[in-house]
Parts: structure tokens; sequence; C-alpha cells
């Protein structure tokens, strides 16, 4: 082969990323990136059709399968929660740890709600108050302030497998601190 | 791009950035995409202060979704009922038809047997939906 010709085949099939070898003397061997472009094209252009950017974070653990439904709506910032076989995390902090979604008979009271669970709920809606207070504007009593930032919303992120008497556990002890407004985490489903 | 001088146009694309950059990108976005995507469902739970409604809905109506995986519609008000169905769709074709008869109900409470699983409670949830009708848990 021509030394002129090896050199058009080489500038042809790509740039930089050719690797050339020579073999037996004179002859070259270039790698062929058209076809490689074309896959990290379509690569490219799936991924950045999944690709969903949400303002929102929300990190599900690797131990927890969230539920599959559609007609959910987009996700909003609030307190998470979240429950698993094995426990309750607020704000990603452990609260309680049991095994097969069964809590220890000292962890509930008689009224339904979990003392440890309503005691980390407090100390988190207690920082929110202090969060909210320390926003006053002008003219605005800080008791007002407290009530218009005041967030009844909570995020539960709970596994499928969750039995409902655990969820109302969970549910009950929210109440109890005041938030109304529950929000269900679900994986939008494929259908 | 390059362009021969002698006469005749051979134009070359060098592809090698275009693969650099692809490359890298594809790593990005490999590395941060979130192949689930994720939605929320409300499930307002209304506090006993704050029922003083002035308008009471013309019926209430309660979702029990069973341990066996059936469910029963409970209606109080102008219209007392209590059926039980087998299947999710069963019961939001029961609840359409509740709609229709009465416009002014909106939302449903729904409780659940203690083993009941989450899982359950949002499928339910999710064909209700279909409905328009705002969901609410009860049973606490």
């Amino acid at each position: 082969m021509h030394m002129g010709e090896c050199g058009n085949m080489a500038r042809r099939g790509g740039g930089s990323m050719r690797r050339s070898r020579r073999r037996q003397g004179n002859e070259e061997i270039a790698l062929q990136i058209t076809s490689m472009a074309d896959i990290f094209t379509i690569l490219l252009v799936f991924l950045l059709k999944s690709y969903s950017v949400s303002a929102i974070d929300i990190d599900v653990g690797k131990d927890i399968k969230l539920p599959a439904a559609n007609g959910g709506t987009e996700s909003v910032e609030a307190m998470k929660v979240q429950v698993t076989e094995t426990g309750i995390t607020l704000e990603g902090a452990p609260v309680m740890t049991f095994e097969k979604f069964e809590p220890r008979k000292g962890e509930i009271s008689g009224d339904g709600t979990m003392p440890e669970l309503v005691k980390a709920l407090k100390k988190e809606r207690e920082k929110q108050r202090q969060i909210a207070a320390a926003s006053v504007k002008t003219g605005v009593s800080p008791k007002d302030a407290v009530r218009n930032n005041f967030d009844a919303k909570l995020l539960v992120i709970a596994d499928k497998k969750v039995p409902y008497k655990l969820l109302k556990h969970v549910l009950s002890s929210a109440s109890e601190m005041d938030f109304t407004d529950f929000k269900l985490v679900v994986v939008t489903a494929d259908n | 791009m390059s362009r021969s001088r002698g006469g005749s146009l051979d134009f070359e694309l060098n592809l090698a950035p275009i693969i650099d950059c692809f490359t890298v990108l594809i790593t990005f976005m490999l590395a941060s995409a979130s192949f689930l995507s994720i939605s929320i469902f409300d499930a307002g739970f209304t506090p006993a202060e704050a029922q003083g409604d002035p308008t009471p809905p013309p019926i209430t109506v309660t979702l029990d979704l069973k341990k066996n995986g059936s469910l029963q519609i409970v209606t109080h008000g102008k219209y007392e009922s209590k059926n039980t169905f087998q299947n999710a769709d069963e019961a939001a074709e029961a609840l359409r038809q509740l709609k229709e008869k009465y416009p002014g109900f909106e939302s449903v409470t729904i409780t659940a047997d203690q083993e009941v699983e989450y899982e359950s409670i949002v499928k339910a949830m999710e064909k209700a939906r279909k409905n328009n009708l705002s969901m609410v848990l009860g049973g606490f």
C-alpha cells in the first residue's frame, strides 16, 4: 500500500483517537471512530431524554423499594421521613431501628405515637421555627412570621412492603407535631 | 474540517473533538442521571379542629382496604351504603358513579387493616385519584 493512501485512510478514520500500528513495515491500521460517534450520539440522545432535572433532592436509600403508581404530582420540598424494613430516619438521621417492620413494644405509646419519632420531629420543628423567626420581615411579629412559615408538609418515603399499622404509627406521630399534609413518595410507573 | 488546496474540495470531518465531548458528557450524565422518576401522592390528614366546614359534603365516603385484598366502600349522609369489591378497579368505578350522582362529594377517607401493605394503599389511591377525588388517610 502506498504511504499516501494509508495516510488518507487514517485521516478518514478519525483524529487524535486513532491508533495506528505499523505492521510489516508500511501497513497502517486505523480505528474507525465514525461508528463509535454514532453509538455515542444515540446514547447521548437517550440520556438527555431520560435525564430529569429536579430542584428537589429525594435520596432514596438502597434498602427501600418505593411503590409504583401513576398520576402523582411533582415533588415538593419538605421534611422527609423514611420508613424501611429496619428502621425510621428523619432527614437522613436514624431515629429508630427495628426488624421486619416490627417496632419493639416499648417504642409505641398508648395513643399510637412513637415517642422517639415525636421527639425527633419536635427537634426538627424547633429548627424550622427558629429559621422562620430569624427571617422576620420588618413590621411582622415573630409569632406571625413563625405561623406564616409553618410548614405542615411531610414527605413520607416508605418501602412498599410497610404494613399500614407501622405507617399509622408514623403518621400519628407526625400529626402530633402538627404535620397534616402528608406527601407519599412513589415511583412513576412506566405503563 | 480541512479543504484541499488544489482545486477539488475534499471535506474531512474531524470527529476526535466531538468524540472527546461525547465521552465527557456521557460519563457525566451516566453518573448523575436518575432513571427513576419520582412523584408525590397527596394524602392530607384533616385534624379534628379543622373540620368545621360550613358546607358539609352530601356524602362522606370511606374506602376500607381489607387484608384479603377486597375493598369496602362505606357511605354516610344522604346515601347510606356498605359495598364490598374484589379489586380496586371495581371500587374506582363505584366511586366514579358516586361522584356523578353527588358532585359535591370530593374526598375519600382511606383506611386499611393493620397488615395491608403500603403498596396496596397507594394502588387504591391511584385508582381513586382518576375520579378527581382527593385522598385522606384515616384510621389513626
